[in-house]
Parts: C-alpha cells; sequence; structure tokens
C-alpha cells in the first residue's frame, strides 16, 4: 500500500475565484495528484497542440511526460507554488526541447518557428478560461448557419476536399469556397478574444486588424 | 487584402495538408515574403487549429490516460498509486473526487452532444440535399419529400398586368403576363432556387452570401448574390434571354450531364445573354437599360456619326467574358432606331423590309454583323433578340410585334 501521505498544510486545497482546484501546497497526495492529473490534462493537451502545433498524439505524450515529470518532483516545490503555472512550465519546456532536436516535422518555413518562443506565467491564462473558451467554441460553431457550418466540418474534421465537399452537399466548389470563408470570418469575429488571448504570448496586437 | 484573399483557399488547402509538393514550396515562399503574410497565415491557422483542437482535446479519455500515467510510473516506481476511490476511506481529510468525475462526467456528455448534433445536422443537411437537385425534380418527388416545413408553389400570372412578387427572403420578383414559376417556400438554407417554367419575370434578388439565388429556366440556370436582373424565357421563342441590371449574375448549364453552353458565362450590369434553344449557342450582349433592347457588342466605327464608339470599345475591354469576333468587314449601326436599321438594311440588301414604325417605336440599336452574314439571319438576330415576328413572303421580309 502506498502509504505516503505527507502532511498537507492548512491552505491544502484552496479554491481560487473561478472555483477550481488549486493546490498551494505541493507535497502532494497521491490522491490529489490524480485529481490535479485529471483536471489539467485536457488543457495541457490543447495548450501544445495549439501553441506548437503538435499533432494530436504527440501532445498528449508531452502532457504525460509533463505529469510525470511533476510527479517526480513533487516534493521539492516550495509551497504557495501553483501547480497550474509549473505545470505549463514543464510542458513549454518540454515542446521547447522537442522542437530543438526537430523530433517534429513542422511547419518548414524558418519565419514560422522563430515565432514559437517561450512565455512566462501569462499562459496560465489558458487553463482558466478553458472552459470558457470551450463553450465558446461550441457556441460560435453551432450558431454557424448550417450550410457554413456543414461546409467547415466537412472541410476541417472530415478532411474533403472542396471538391468532395461540393459533391456531398451537391453545390458548386464556388459556393464551397464561398461558405468556408465566410464561416472562417464568423469564428474568428467570434473567438476574437480568446484568439487574442492566446497570442498575447506572441505580442501580435496588430492581428486585431485582421479578425 | 485582395491578394490575401485570393491566396486563402490555398492557404486553407495548405493548413489541412491537401496541397502538393509544389504548392507547399508557392504557400511557404509566399508567408516568408511579408510578415503581413505571414501573421495573416498565422491567424488563419489558429482559428482553424484552434476549432480542431478543441475538438480533439474533447476525445480524450481521461481513464486512459490516467491508466497509463499509472503503468509508467509502475516502471519507474514499483510502487503503484492507489486509486482515488480506494483511497478515500484512509485520507485524513474528505477529498471526494467531485471535480474528476464532473469533468469526465461533463467530458462525455459534452462529446455525446457534440457527435449527436453532428448526427442530427447530417442528417438534416442529407434530406436537404435530396430535396434541392435541380430544378428537373419532378412536382410529386419534391412534395414525398420527408421536410414537411417547405412547399412548393406555383404561380401564373394570368392578370394581364405585371404581378409583383415578395419573397421571404426579401428578394422580389416582377412576373410578366402570362409568366409561370415554380419555388419552395420556405427556400432551404443554402440555396434559393427558382424555375421560370414559362414567360419572363424580373428578379430583385436580395443580397444573402450564403445562399445563392438561382432561377432555372429551360437548360440553363442564372446565379446571383444579391442582384436585380430578368429572364424571359418564352415559349416558342427562339432565344431565353437573361438580363442585368444591377449586381453580379453567372449562367450555367442546367443539367450538367448535357452541358449546352460550353462553359459559364459572367454577366455584368449592362450585359444580356441572348441564349438559342436550337443552335445551342449563347451569346452576350450589351443592353440599353432604359428600352431593353439589345445590343450586338461592336468594336469599330462605320456608318453613323455619333460619338457612343468609344465608350463602346472601351467597355470591350471592360468584359474579358466577352467572346471576340473573328475578323471580316462589318457593318456597325450606332444607337439607331430600329426603323432606320431595316431600311438602311433593306438597300445594302436589296431586299424589302416591311415593318410598322409603331411596333419598332421605341427599339433603337447598336450593333454590328458581318458583310457576309446572310440577311435572313441578321434579321431574325434583330427580331428575337427584341421579340419581334419575323415572317418571308418571296423576297419581302416583315417585321410585327
Amino acid at each position: 500500500m502506498w502509504n505516503k501521505c505527507l502532511p498537507m498544510s492548512a491552505d491544502h486545497e484552496t479554491k481560487n475565484e473561478t472555483g477550481e482546484q488549486q493546490s498551494n501546497d505541493l507535497r502532494l497526495n497521491d490522491a490529489v495528484f490524480e485529481v490535479i492529473f485529471r483536471q489539467y490534462f485536457i488543457p495541457l493537451c490543447a495548450y501544445c497542440q495549439y501553441k506548437f502545433q503538435f499533432d494530436h498524439d504527440l501532445s498528449k505524450d508531452t502532457v504525460q511526460a509533463a505529469l510525470m515529470k511533476l510527479w517526480e518532483t513533487r516534493h521539492t516545490l516550495s509551497p504557495g507554488t501553483s501547480v497550474k503555472a509549473y505545470l505549463y512550465k514543464i510542458v513549454i519546456n518540454l515542446s521547447l526541447d522537442i522542437i530543438k532536436h526537430e523530433k517534429v516535422k513542422h511547419d518548414n518555413s524558418r519565419a514560422i518557428q522563430q515565432k514559437i518562443t517561450a512565455e512566462g506565467p501569462g499562459d496560465g491564462i489558458m487553463n482558466s478560461d478553458f472552459r470558457q473558451l470551450s463553450d465558446a467554441i461550441d457556441k460560435a460553431v453551432a450558431e454557424l448557419p448550417e450550410s457554413m457550418r456543414m461546409v467547415f466540418v466537412l472541410c476541417r474534421f472530415e478532411g474533403l476536399k472542396y471538391g468532395e465537399v461540393a459533391s456531398r452537399l451537391n453545390i458548386s466548389v464556388k459556393t464551397v469556397e464561398t461558405q468556408m470563408s465566410r464561416a472562417l470570418y464568423k469564428l474568428r469575429r467570434e473567438l476574437s478574444d480568446y484568439l487574442v488571448l492566446f497570442l498575447i504570448i506572441y505580442s501580435f496586437v496588430n492581428l486585431f486588424r485582421y479578425l | 487584402m485582395e491578394h490575401k484573399q485570393q491566396f486563402e483557399h490555398t492557404l486553407i488547402r495548405y493548413i489541412l495538408k491537401q496541397t502538393s509538393e509544389k504548392e507547399n514550396i508557392t504557400v511557404l515562399d509566399w508567408i516568408s515574403a511579408d510578415s503581413e503574410n505571414l501573421l495573416y497565415y498565422e491567424n488563419l491557422r489558429n482559428i482553424l487549429s484552434l476549432i480542431a483542437v478543441k475538438k480533439e482535446t474533447e476525445s480524450i479519455n481521461l481513464d486512459f490516460e490516467w491508466s497509463r500515467f499509472r503503468k509508467s510510473l509502475e516502471k519507474a516506481d514499483p510502487a503503484p498509486i492507489v486509486p482515488i476511490e480506494a483511497n478515500m476511506e484512509e485520507n485524513e481529510f474528505d477529498m471526494p473526487d467531485k471535480s474528476g468525475v464532473k469533468f469526465r462526467k461533463r467530458n462525455m456528455m459534452r462529446a455525446v452532444m457534440v457527435a449527436a448534433s453532428l448526427i442530427v445536422v447530417m442528417g438534416l443537411l442529407f434530406l436537404y440535399s435530396q430535396l434541392n437537385i435541380s430544378g428537373n425534380r419532378s412536382l410529386s418527388k419534391a412534395r414525398s419529400s420527408k421536410d414537411n416545413a417547405s412547399v412548393l408553389i406555383t404561380r401564373k400570372n394570368n392578370t394581364g398586368k405585371p404581378l409583383e412578387i415578395k419573397l421571404q427572403d426579401g428578394s422580389e420578383i416582377i412576373l410578366f403576363d402570362k409568366a409561370e414559376l415554380q419555388y419552395k417556400v420556405p427556400f432551404t438554407d443554402i440555396k434559393r432556387d427558382i424555375k421560370v417554367l414559362t414567360g419572363e419575370a424580373s428578379f430583385i434578388v436580395a443580397g444573402d452570401v450564403t445562399r445563392p439565388f438561382t432561377v432555372y429556366s429551360g437548360d440553363i440556370s442564372t446565379t446571383a448574390l444579391g442582384t436585380r436582373f430578368s429572364i424571359a424565357n418564352i415559349a416558342g421563342a427562339k432565344n431565353i434571354v437573361v438580363r442585368l441590371f444591377e449586381g453580379k449574375v453567372v449562367i450555367k448549364s442546367n443539367d450538367s450531364a448535357l452541358e449546352k453552353l460550353d462553359r459559364d458565362f459572367y454577366l455584368l450590369p449592362g450585359n444580356a445573354l441572348v441564349y438559342d434553344r436550337f443552335n445551342y449557342t449563347a451569346t452576350l450582349v450589351k443592353f440599353d437599360t432604359s428600352t431593353l433592347a439589345l445590343i450586338i457588342q461592336d468594336d469599330n466605327n462605320s456608318k453613323s456619326g455619333t460619338n457612343k464608339n468609344d465608350r463602346a470599345s472601351a467597355t470591350t475591354d471592360e468584359q474579358p467574358s466577352i467572346p471576340k469576333r473573328a475578323g471580316g468587314s462589318w457593318y456597325m449601326f450606332n444607337n439607331q432606331s430600329l426603323g432606320r436599321v431595316f431600311e438602311q438594311l433593306g438597300k445594302m440588301y436589296k431586299v424589302e423590309i416591311v415593318f410598322n414604325k409603331a411596333d419598332v417605336s421605341k427599339l433603337y440599336f447598336i450593333g454590328e454583323f458581318n458583310k457576309s452574314d446572310s440577311i435572313d439571319a441578321i434579321l431574325e438576330q434583330i427580331t428575337s433578340l427584341n421579340n419581334l415576328k419575323l415572317f418571308k413572303q418571296d423576297q419581302k421580309f416583315i417585321i410585327s410585334k
């Protein structure tokens, strides 16, 4: 039996304003670790995938590795450290390592690669807004007119080419293009807040122009 | 910005990994060429990525991932982590796995909801696609569809006067006397289709870029996005004529299996398409927006003295889609009244052309034709374009309304 239950400090389980569980004391009880795992795994994957443009499996591997690192170092963390921030830091470092060692087939452009840099605690925003973002995305996609949504879904998720979408929906390729553009335009507008939030780490304030 | 928008679909395909090696190189060159391009690309990629990421990560099975984690832990450290449920009793503090379970449940619920809604959406769209296959479908098929929210309406105008019809989307139709139309109420989500069975109608199409407005008339279909145009599909007449007043339309073959038009025609305001339904030919011409008389395109100067010539040639350049005529010597009439045109033609070809001045009084003609054209052909063209009748009696041509 794993009985290494280390004493938790009095405020081991404080909830922040958003009601999320955050442990300020990192001398974790193992039970707490599983909670943390389940709480942060998905947002971390999303973050990894989105920011570093990793594919789905690679981001899962990376997050697994990050959580492993957290587990290994959990006793060494000073009290008052945010688990969330720490986890993100690990994910960033691991991801950058992967990119550096070119273990990833990235966008081949240098220009694009150079843009990906590590940033500080600002990344923590992702988790606190993840559920909000998730809902916002669902809403934005659901609010697309049916035809636009169908075109978007077929292109983006079923990987159909424009021609295939056109014959599937019995419309012209031109219409598919139009619908796709319109869908992206609408989604961009609806999700501009989140896009901007995410991209704040890139300091791309210019992007307001495109939204 | 236009430059980027043209490229947008290539970029989209690049992001979706549907591009060829060659295209990849083009895209990367474009991206590296300008920092604005890079930003544009990233913006596009981000929005596509954001939604994809969200959907993909939703499908993550936390139980699986947790057990995977535990397995790797076991390899590193032989003592396993006790699963939270079993551990609960032994803890000094009560740590219910609320958030974990909730998260899991919420995750699954959301996944189920997304899957369910996608299925519903696909089902609906499948139904719609069955309904909206082009106008050749018979009435009964349309009626027997499961989508009983949509009714097929046939309107015929027997009032002797033009009839105004207002559609649900804000579009307006002016149905001329004896004309007949068919359309669904309401229009579907992805298109607005109307069939002009016979006669002539004018359309003012309310702008809706998500739903093209298509009018089917015989062999051809005219699609508009926010536009004013008219279609004349008169039974027995040689030609189907589409005139464009405002906006933009594209005219295609109605039945893609038997392509009667060898290409699509894009009309700009002031243009008309004359489709000869017996010879299966289509000609782009201009028309006078006040008199509605059709004009055959010209680029030569000759008989007449007015200055419309420059304008006419200038506009030829603006309309790249107008087919170029082979060389030849041409006659040109420049905004002559049709009566005078007939008089002159009669003299040129030494034939007698009889017409009623009243019939042709309001019709003017700007156009040219090849000297080698037969007078029969020329008169036939002019009269059919202007909805006049032509009779030939020996060497006499009789033109009437």
